[in-house]
């Protein structure tokens, strides 16, 4: 019985004795990637070619500074069937490039290939650039029905859309609706609204939020990548948090711009279950010699005004 | 005790029951393999609960006749010559039971056995339940398996709530996915490798609050039989392992009550006769609810929460040769968190419902036969608004299956077992996102499975059984044959050497969580995929010196394909409708490792210490360019040391348990990039290679001390358990943080310290 009793007790001793207890810095980082090229471009049907951003990744043990990761010497070009356009450094922004003359207009349904060198480097990537998108109509539904209330006003019909009647849209009042006509060859949708007047103040109000939620709040987000197979897409009530004027874009995007939302972390990428950092992933880059994102959409968007609900406009 | 003759020749009821059974072609087989001699059958059960006795071993020494009793306690011994015979019935601790009883020609005899618990036990638990004699050696062949009473589990330190899942836990082979979670991970398996069973029900989510207890009530259980892998063909469903539990079936002789109540929850059972049967009834309910609620009184935000357990049993005799059993189990997880204001709640429910009638018969001494009903539903259901913005997950799993086993005690050294299972599944899964439907499915597949397979102990010793499993799944019009072998062979007088080797198949799938299972989803596989299959080998030695100890090591080597993870990549509007939508495919992977496992199980230091080392790899071609990873659960060292001590009326236990750290994706490079959408840069960080770091190691040491007091002049235990005694907080994930400079990484942790009080009683 003693002799087990010592087996058990040695066992014990000798499992605790060689457990570390505590973390050293820079213990929870795996093998370092640093002074990867990292490109940074996105291009939209129907606008100019344009600026874009050639960094470099950083050891992440190390003090993050974003001027110290630009790549000024880099030899950037963007070939299309149309033409060639040539980048140059920004002079005031190290690892920001500028379209050489004048920058030629994105075409729809059109493949573009990004070349940078970089001494021996060479980082590159294509994109095919979805057709022209078009918001039919946006509209306020019901909550209860699903009915259309009211059609909003879209920049199309009027130039200053946000001060009809129609767009001043109550918080939390019905459902908004956007109903698009599909673009051809997009892979997928993503929305952003961006709240335009910088000191409004918030219509979200809830007892059970401090101070450093609101802190947290943002005026511009944007959503996880939708299939938008149906035409039509709601925007959530907790996508808005402040009043005033709002943009809602919709983006068709191109295939590369859709793999690397639905596979960022940062842009929640869909799905449930997730915890203990499942949904730490690395994004899907279609770069080759880098990582980054060059891909393309066409784009149309909307404005409304948030009011505050009733009761709450004090 | 009781005895009882029944004066039918066994040959002439097989004839009889040839011609009117469906099972016209399996019988002539049999009754070919009978012999002309009497045979000696009944049941064993305990002498004072009458609850049925499994593993017991009933030999005729002078004739080096015996078998086994099955899991009903029923046993028959073939081929008895004429004349007096002395028969033993054992079971370790238990007393043996001895009798001398005389065999006619080819008379059947009936010898129901009663076997009294050692009076050297009664006051104290063996921890581990193991052969003493050569026969009770032989008596379980199966490699990589298990089979413990209940109440050895009950005696382990836990948390709260005795818990059988997180007490299994601590056995070599099985991981733990976190403190709160009591989901199993065996040999390298998901908790979805592992089919859990009720009584023969599949529980399709066996925990409560979260993970953090089981389902099983551990006054309602009765015994526990784990097979870590290998497991024979009588079992079908899942890739890895398979937890039988089976209920008690209540008290014979009298009414009686055992209960207990603990800081989270009470819990009671009644049980008692039943004319010649038995019936239990017992259930289980935290009162959390009133404490959160006093909290939410004060102003704080908090959840409402509680959890209940129903669990009921009826067993009746119907005549000498049938038996009914009716068996039930209810549980359900109610979790509310109501903001009251904004629109914003988050509403979880789920839960199990089980049913079965299983109908026993005897066709003849020799050939015993169950046909069992049952139905299984499981249903999970997540709600939750954020300002006004509508989400719903629903699941809705629900099996009707019919099932049909016949056992043929064919003689002393080869029993023939068969059986076919019919089961129709219906399957909803739908997801809802601010009122648009987005994953809609609408399954009924049904499975249909059939198995044969023979017992055989050869003179030499040797124990081998070998089986098939056939099984077609509807969905797919997939059919498998699955082959499985246990070969049990001694090498000297108290070495033996085990192996084993089978082919299983997977066809439905879970979604959970790796960290802690709550509503998990279960979706059955779809033409679009490949369902899952798995070939496992096992083989070791088992070395028992004497009574006391015993030492097993054994290695295995279990390869996968078929695999799935949840596409957490897809839009979040994807009209899934199939499992290609679903699931990332065709995974593969494999797990191989040693366990060794030293048992100590008489005196008063009773416990085991038991090691694993072990590796378990999965790759998926569309995860990291199909590079091969290590999943959460996998760990090189897997440590625990048990013991208990018995000191008078007071009893004290202790586990320690260490193992490598749990594998995560760490960040190997910090970087900006433009959120596309809104142009506005973002300082991110790169994951490195999946799961390509490790966590801390993990250890714990949890104690407990139980006495024996007097309530009222009933029997009781107060017991004190203190969970995570020097409040090590082992690791759990890992998140980055990147508004500073400085990329800060932080590690949440789990549980700290956790004392508990409790008492347990019965009358």
């Amino acid at each position: 019985m003693l002799t087990f009793a010592r087996c058990l007790t040695s066992v014990l001793a000798c499992g605790l004795l060689a457990c570390s207890a505590e973390r050293k810095p820079g213990e929870l980082f795996g093998s370092a990637e640093s002074d990867v090229l990292v490109i940074d471009a996105q291009l939209l049907v129907g606008q100019p070619m344009p600026a874009i951003f050639l960094r470099r990744t950083a050891d992440p043990r190390e003090s993050y500074d974003l001027r110290m990761q630009g790549v000024i010497d880099a030899d950037i070009t963007i070939r299309s069937a149309d033409g060639l356009t040539r980048y140059t450094a920004d002079p005031d922004s190290a690892g920001r490039y500028l379209p050489g003359g004048t920058a030629p207009v994105v075409v729809p349904l059109t493949e573009y290939e990004l070349v940078a060198t970089v001494g021996q480097e060479r980082l590159s990537a294509r994109t095919r650039t979805p057709g022209p998108l078009r918001i039919r109509e946006v509209v306020v539904l019901d909550e209860q029905s699903l009915q259309v209330r009211r059609k909003l006003v879209l920049f199309a019909e009027s130039a200053d859309a946000f001060a009809a009647a129609a767009n001043q849209v109550v918080y939390l009042d019905g459902l908004l609706e956007t109903r698009l006509d599909t673009a051809a060859g997009a892979a997928g949708y993503q929305l952003s609204l961006a709240s335009l007047d910088l000191a409004s103040d918030f219509v979200i109000d809830a007892d059970f939020l401090e101070q450093d939620d609101y802190d947290d709040f943002e005026r511009q987000g944007s959503s996880p990548v939708i299939d938008g197979a149906e035409g039509n897409v709601r925007v959530p009530w907790f996508a808005v948090a402040f009043a005033g004027r709002h943009i809602w874009r919709t983006y068709a995007l191109d295939q590369n711009w859709y793999d690397f939302a639905r596979t960022d972390p940062e842009t929640g990428g869909g799905g449930f279950g997730q915890l203990a950092g499942d949904a730490f992933q690395r994004p899907h880059f279609a770069v080759q010699g880098g990582i980054g994102l060059f891909g393309s959409a066409a784009v149309d968007s909307v404005g409304f005004v948030v009011l505050p609900a009733p009761g709450n406009q004090d | 005790m009781s005895r009882e003759g029944i004066p039918s020749k066994a040959m002439k009821d097989i004839r009889r029951t040839n011609q009117t059974n469906l099972c016209t072609g399996l019988l002539l087989l049999l009754s070919v393999m009978a012999v002309d001699a009497a045979t000696l059958s009944g049941y064993v059960r305990d002498a004072g609960s009458g609850e049925p006795i499994f593993q017991a071993v009933v030999v005729l020494p002078g004739l080096r006749l015996g078998a086994v009793s099955n899991e009903r306690g029923y046993f028959a011994v073939r081929g008895v010559p004429a004349g007096r015979h002395e028969v033993a019935t054992s079971l370790i601790g238990h007393e043996t039971y001895r009798d001398s009883v005389t065999f006619g020609l080819d008379e059947d005899v009936r010898l129901d056995v009663r076997l009294a618990v050692e009076a050297i036990e009664l006051a104290e638990t063996v921890i581990i339940a193991g052969p003493q004699t050569q026969a009770e050696r032989e008596r379980t062949i199966q490699s990589a398996y298990v089979a413990l009473p209940a109440i050895q589990l009950q005696q382990l330190p836990a948390v709260g709530e005795s818990d059988l899942l997180r007490s299994l836990q601590l056995l070599p082979g099985i991981q733990s996915a976190s403190d709160i979670s009591s989901g199993l991970y065996v040999r390298g398996g998901g908790p979805d490798q592992t089919q859990i069973l009720l009584d023969d029900v599949p529980l399709y989510n066996p925990s409560h609050a979260f993970g953090f207890f089981s389902t099983f009530q551990p006054d309602a259980v009765r015994d526990v039989q784990l097979y870590k892998g290998a497991y024979p063909a009588n079992y079908g469903g899942n890739l890895g392992a398979i937890l039988d539990v089976s209920q008690r079936e209540g008290a014979r002789d009298s009414i009686r009550t055992t209960g207990g109540v603990s800081l989270l929850a009470a819990r009671v059972l009644l049980e008692g006769p039943s004319g010649e049967g038995a019936w239990m009834i017992a259930g289980r309910r935290t009162y959390l609810d009133p404490i959160l609620s006093a909290l939410r009184s004060s102003g704080t935000d908090v959840p409402d929460y509680y959890f209940y357990d129903l669990n009921a049993k009826l067993t009746r005799p119907l005549s000498a040769r049938d038996n009914l059993a009716i068996s039930t189990y209810y549980g359900r997880d109610d979790l509310d968190f109501d903001l009251g204001e904004a629109g914003t709640f988050f509403g979880v429910r789920w839960g199990n419902r089980a049913g079965s009638i299983r109908w026993t018969h005897l066709f003849t001494p020799a050939l015993f036969s169950e046909l069992t009903l049952f139905t299984s539903q499981y249903e999970s259901t997540t709600s939750a608004s954020f300002f006004e913005t509508p989400v719903q997950f629903a699941n809705r799993i629900e099996d009707v299956t019919l099932r049909g086993d016949l056992e043929f005690f064919a003689n002393s050294s080869n029993t023939l077992t068969g059986g076919f299972r019919v089961t129709r599944f219906t399957v909803r899964f739908d997801e809802s996102f601010n009122q648009q439907q987005q994953l809609s499915l609408d399954l009924s597949p049904r499975l249909f499975e059939a198995y044969v397979q023979d017992d055989t102990r050869l003179p030499t010793g040797t124990h081998v059984r070998f089986g098939i499993r056939a099984a077609r799944f509807s969905e797919g019009a997939r059919t498998a044959w699955m082959p499985r072998i246990s070969i049990s062979q001694p090498l000297t007088a108290h070495l033996r050497w085990k192996g084993g080797a089978g082919s299983y198949r997977q066809y439905m799938q879970l979604i959970s969580t790796e960290g802690f299972s709550g509503a998990d989803y279960w979706v059955p596989i779809d033409a679009t995929v490949d369902e899952g299959r798995s070939r496992q080998f096992t083989t070791g030695l088992e070395w028992e010196p004497n009574r006391k100890y015993k030492l097993t090591a054994e290695t295995y080597y279990t390869d996968l394909s078929g695999l799935v993870l949840l596409d957490n990549n897809r839009s979040v509007d994807s009209r899934a409708s199939t499992s290609q939508d679903i699931f990332i495919a065709d995974g593969t992977g494999h797990a191989v490792g040693l366990e060794l496992f030293l048992e100590k199980r008489t005196g008063r230091i009773r416990g085991w210490i038991g090691y694993t080392l072990g590796r378990t790899r999965r790759s998926f071609n569309d995860v990291d360019d199909g590079r091969s990873f290590s999943p959460k659960y996998d760990r090189r060292h897997d440590l625990s040391v048990v013991g208990t001590y018995r000191l008078g009326d007071w009893r004290f236990g202790s586990s320690v348990v260490y193992a490598t750290g749990q594998a995560y994706k760490p960040a190997s490079a910090r970087y900006t990039l433009r959120d596309p959408a809104t142009g506005v840069p973002q300082d991110r960080v790169l994951a490195a290679p999946r799961n390509s770091a490790r966590l801390l190691p993990y250890h714990r040491l949890d104690v407990s001390a139980r006495r024996h007091v007097k309530l009222f002049g009933s029997e009781a235990q107060v017991y004190l358990q203190i969970f995570n005694v020097y409040s090590r907080r082992n690791e759990w994930f890992v998140q980055y943080d990147t508004d500073a400079p400085e990329t800060e990484p932080t590690v949440v942790l789990q549980l700290p310290v956790i004392p508990t009080i409790g008492l347990e009683f019965s009358f």
